[in-house]
């Protein structure tokens, strides 16, 4: 099992985007992250990834957490097929908590301590 | 902030259809996704009682999903059927070896007996040895010809009254696109067929034609159901890469799209005056074939004369190469 604690550094901070700092920020963010479907051939076959994300002057998004992982978790190759602009590759599904993330804002979710997320491909064969 | 079930039962939803927008709960999806393929069953008739069915199996995703609902509606709605599983070795190292072990766990775990048919003993060629000889370029073509035969040979040595296949929507919206990006106009209007049959070989039919590839993979995620997932240790079919991403990216704006490239499939006609090839059977193999020497074993005459390109390209070149060798 895999852990990326690195903070971001400060060059890369897509996270500052938002402006006014609200609850849970300014502590660390532990997060659980998970491959299936193929997904983790994308992640030198890591199934699992805990993470610890560094304080943020704003709440962790799947946006934000996405960028962060392009930085930091990013090993491999076949990322271009992971990565898409500011989100994942179109038939790539995000689960977060046993939930679709189409139900919880997609990219705008916010993180709270110990979600499960869960990237799994569609885009892998049999 | 939990989302409830668009069914009102009470429960939180935990996904939103991309067919119809609703918000579902574990449950209620799992009914509306087995109902959609038993309506999909019943109102095209693929099955008849007491039927022996094979299930074309990679252990992927789809076949997963395919062998498991089958076997849970044949016991809920009684279509009295007998089920096989079929499964091709191609001869890829690393990539089927793997995958036939989640077949054999398919097996145990549905309680269905599992053939397993091989390139090497239907053709004498692994797809190994056929990339040793011919190289990376035109290897998903020989693949391709070899499986769709060796699956048809398989049902006929089961003696199976029809063979199912996991094809889903995207699929064979994918398909669609391929054979109109190709100008194929008689792969265009069978392409979207539920059930193709020909002369001499077995019915084929794929009751997942109308379910989303995104349905399955979670469908699979919350029933738990153990697949493998992978990708050809060769090089993938561009072209078909484009279209897949091509759909995806339609999808992401549209969700209905997939459906819709289907349904237009689906309506497509062709004019009177296209002439359309003529379906006979191979003169060698007496498999259906749209010419005298069907595709695959124009293939492998190409392999066993060490002449690889004899079967790619167009019949009017491997003709004339086949009489430069007569005459030699
Ligand atoms: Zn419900
Ligand atoms: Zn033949």
């Amino acid at each position: 099992m895999a852990s990326c604690t690195s903070s971001i550094p400060s060059g890369e901070r897509e996270v500052s985007e938002c402006s006014s700092a609200t609850g849970g920020a300014g502590k660390e963010l532990k997060v659980n992250i998970e491959f299936m479907g193929g997904a983790e051939m994308m992640f030198d076959n890591q199934k699992k990834l805990n993470v610890t994300l560094p304080p943020a002057e704003c709440k962790w998004t799947i946006r934000s957490l996405l960028a962060y992982m392009k930085v930091h978790c990013a090993k491999g190759g076949g990322l271009e097929r992971f990565f898409t602009g500011d989100s994942v590759t179109p038939g790539i599904l995000c689960v977060i908590n046993d939930q679709d993330w189409e139900l919880l804002d997609t990219l705008n979710y916010e993180l709270e301590p110990n979600d499960n997320i869960i990237f799994i491909s569609t885009l892998h064969g049999g | 902030m939990p989302v409830l079930c668009s069914a009102n039962c009470g429960s939180n939803a935990v996904l939103k259809r991309p067919k119809t927008g609703d918000a579902l709960c574990k449950e209620c999806f799992f009914w509306a996704f087995e109902t959609e393929v038993h309506n999909t069953i019943i109102s095209n008739k693929l099955f008849q009682r007491n039927s022996l069915v094979a299930i074309a199996a990679s252990g992927g995703k789809d076949s997963t999903v395919l062998a498991y609902v089958l076997k849970l509606l044949n016991e809920k709605y009684d279509y009295g059927l007998r089920f096989v599983l079929l499964s091709i070795d191609e001869g890829i190292t690393g990539y089927r070896d793997d995958s036939l072990e989640t077949v054999k766990k398919n097996q145990e775990d549905y309680e269905m007996p599992l053939k397993i048919l091989s390139y090497e003993e239907l053709y004498g060629w692994t797809m190994d040895q056929i990339v040793a000889q011919i190289g990376r370029k035109n290897n998903c073509t020989f693949c391709g010809v070899f499986r769709r035969q060796a699956l048809d040979r398989g049902a006929a040595l089961l003696r199976v009254d029809c063979l199912v296949t996991g094809h889903n929507a995207d699929d064979i919206a994918e398909t669609v696109l391929m054979n109109i990006l190709r100008g194929d106009i008689a792969r265009l209007q069978r392409c979207t067929a539920i059930t193709t049959t020909s002369e001499g070989t077995i019915p084929r039919c794929k009751p997942l034609k109308y379910t989303y590839e995104r349905e399955i993979v979670m469908y699979a995620y919350f029933k738990k159901l153990v697949y493998f997932s992978t990708e050809c240790t060769f090089a993938p079919n561009a072209y078909r890469g484009y279209a897949r991403v091509f759909l995806k990216d339609l999808e992401r704006m549209r969700p209905t799209a997939i459906i819709d490239i289907l349904h237009s499939g689906e309506q497509l006609s062709v004019k009177d005056s296209v002439k359309m090839p003529e379906r006979g059977k191979c003169t060698r193999c007496g498999f259906v074939s749209s010419q005298e020497i069907c595709k695959a074993c124009s293939l492998l005459e190409g392999l066993n004369r060490g002449l690889p390109k004899l079967g790619i390209g167009k019949k009017s070149h491997a003709d004339r190469i086949r009489k430069a060798l007569a005459e030699f």
